[in-house]
């Protein structure tokens, strides 16, 4: 049993390490190939040999990110083969066509237009040039939609039905699948917080120009352009963001519950704005949840269901299957111990399932599979001891959580500070102390977006599937010094590419900073 | 009348055109061969960042994925059959 916990701990380590690295080039890929496009659509409209440049010192930004980045999600896929086998199986075609209907666009897209963007300068019309560079961008973004739909199901699955003959999940509505609340929530929210980050990027790197007193003129109008998008990304990235978290309160109300540190539950219930968790709470007691706390009144119903009167359940309630009515009326739901219960039902019509189709008996199969597939929403909680077991690791999403959202308000204002500097207060982006903030914002942008990810994937924690699969049931039979093996080689390899990757890009960003928009142009 | 002759003995009417498609096809060929082949030529980052990438990917498909991480679903058993009874066997056993 121990080392079953270390080898599905150092699996979600190994599998969190690789999805966090690859998520350090993704947004930057997808939000620059837009701001690429749109410098390019301006250069194209006006002719000015400015914005050639501009485009083309982006566009290198962009192909040193793309390069570094390449093949590094294909990791993730030989994890699910190796350490997350049961999984791979379990989830079937669900996984397979949406992952293969991605590498085929990427492929396609990417090798034919990204060549034609980079080569095609001297070789192509202006406007089948922009017309490449317009598909990419919506290329890296199409990529993005379906390793994005895949894990959304995850969060809700939807548009299957088990078959318990093959021992997997089978598609059965496509749609269902790409067009669930949580992919929409999910895409336009990650899409758009990629915008956020490349925006972000882009200023920062310009400051830096600036403070150099470098290119000035350049940098001014990449902050315009970053500006916009970044602006109308973070306004998007809040929309969406606000989408995603009705969507956690009505599919995943104990991630809600754990990324507010919510216990008990209560019509009108406040929003924690800042807070510190009593690490002695426990789930059940009557401890206080938090040892400081500032909180917006109404603000979690309002959030979670847009009443600012509705009922919010905690983690204890929904343990309990409590809900209140806005009158303060208890209403009954079903409650972990009778989801374990219903769980393990499911699991003996399994069970029941196979010894009959083991001996022909036709008519045991069926009644079986009605049993099984009245209690299949629950089948996750078969694996539980306790309801406990169901209850996330609440002080780190909590935090994650915290951290996304305060960043994301920092990012607003910086947003609005770079918009209302670059067309009405200029001076503002020469001052030193600006274009130091410019330049740390690149760092609270990638930690604003690696926290998002945690708040998503710790926050749904036992599952891995949301109630159908725990992960410690996804886990195959390895050794776990294997996993911590491949685990520290995975850590130096990623960790040199990095350095790498920062230090091409350092170096051609002086490189071109020295350089004169003419060079630049004819690069 | 010699000229004209000349002219239709050089290009005829109906090769031309079918010379003219051919021709054609060519050319895209021929252009998309040389924009991958000078722009291979012509890179100077881009150098690096392909040595790179081959270097990742050697890592990634010829160390990592071979030795390291095999399908074992797939390395260890021969049929769907024998993997789905492989992992309702697994799924069963872990819930008891």
């Amino acid at each position: 049993m121990n080392d079953l916990i270390t080898v599905v701990d150092w699996s979600r380590w190994q599998f969190a390490l690789t999805a966090m690295y690859h998520w350090l080039f993704v947004p930057l890929t997808i939000g620059l190939a837009l701001i690429v496009a749109i410098m390019e659509s301006i250069y194209v409209k006006t002719k000015n040999v400015k914005w050639l440049a501009m485009t083309k010192f982006w566009m290198l930004l962009f192909g040193i990110n793309f390069a570094i980045g390449v093949a590094t999600g294909i990791i993730l896929e030989f994890e699910f083969g190796t350490n997350w086998s049961n999984y791979s199986w379990f989830v079937g075609d669900i996984f397979g066509a949406p992952l293969a209907i991605e590498g085929i666009v990427a492929f396609f897209m990417e090798s034919t237009f990204i060549a034609v963007m980079f080569f095609g300068w001297k070789k192509v019309s202006p406007a089948f040039h922009l017309t490449a560079t317009w598909l990419t961008a919506a290329g890296t973004a199409l990529s993005a939609l379906w390793i994005l739909v895949a894990n959304a199901w995850m969060q809700q699955p939807a548009g299957m039905e088990f078959d318990p003959e093959q021992m997997r999940n089978v598609m059965d509505n496509f749609w269902a699948i790409v067009f669930s609340d949580t992919a929409v929530a999910k895409f336009t929210h990650t899409v758009s917080s990629a915008w956020v980050l490349a925006g972000v990027f882009v200023i920062g790197v310009s400051c830096w120009f600036i403070l150099k007193k470098r290119n000035v003129d350049m940098a001014m109008d990449s902050i315009k352009v970053a500006s916009w998008v970044g602006g109308i990304g973070i306004l998007v990235t809040l929309a969406t963001g606000d989408m995603s978290a009705v969507n956690v309160a009505k599919h995943q109300p104990m991630k809600l519950a754990a990324m507010e540190g919510l216990y008990r539950g209560s019509c009108g219930q406040e929003l924690v704005g800042l807070g510190v968790l009593n690490p002695d709470k426990k789930v059940g007691d009557d401890n206080d949840p938090y040892l400081f706390d500032i909180a917006i009144p109404y603000g979690l119903s309002f959030l979670a269901t847009h009443n600012p009167h509705a009922f919010v359940p905690g983690i204890d309630d929904l343990i309990e299957g409590i809900e209140l009515t806005r009158e303060g009326d208890t209403i009954r739901t079903i409650g972990y111990a009778e989801r374990i219960a219903i769980g393990r039902e499911a699991h003996e019509a399994l069970r029941a399932y196979d010894s009959a189709r083991a001996n022909g008996d036709d008519a045991g199969m069926e009644a079986a599979l009605k049993d099984l597939r009245a209690a299949y929403p629950y089948f996750g909680y078969g694996y539980l001891d306790s309801p406990e077991e169901a209850v996330p690791p609440v002080a780190l999403t909590f935090y994650a959580f915290r951290v996304m959202v305060m960043a994301g308000g920092y990012l607003l204002l910086f947003f609005a500070v770079a918009l209302i500097g670059v067309y009405w207060r200029q001076g503002w982006l020469k001052n030193k102390v600006v274009n130091w903030v410019g330049m740390f914002s690149i760092v609270v942008v990638w930690i604003c977006s690696q926290s998002g990810w945690i708040t998503a994937e710790v926050g749904r924690q036992p599952w891995v599937i949301q109630d159908i699969l725990p992960t410690r049931a996804a886990i195959s039979e390895i050794s776990a010094s294997s996993v911590m093996l491949t685990f520290w080689m995975f850590a130096a390899v990623f960790t040199i590419l990095l350095v790498a990757e920062i230090s091409i890009m350092l170096t051609q960003i002086k490189k071109y900073s020295k350089e004169d928009i003419t060079t630049i142009s004819k690069s | 009348m010699n000229t004209y002759f000349c002219q239709w003995v050089a290009k005829p009417p109906g090769i031309s055109v079918r010379m003219k498609t051919r021709n054609e096809n060519n050319g895209i060929l021929h252009r998309i061969y040389y924009l991958y082949r000078d722009g291979f030529r012509g890179m100077t980052v881009g150098r690096y960042l392909w040595a790179l990438i081959l270097i990742k990917l050697f890592i990634l498909f010829f160390i990592f994925k071979l030795f390291f991480f095999p399908n074992l679903l797939n390395r260890d058993y021969n049929s769907d059959e024998e993997r789905a009874q492989a992992v309702r066997s697994a799924l069963m056993e872990s819930d008891r």
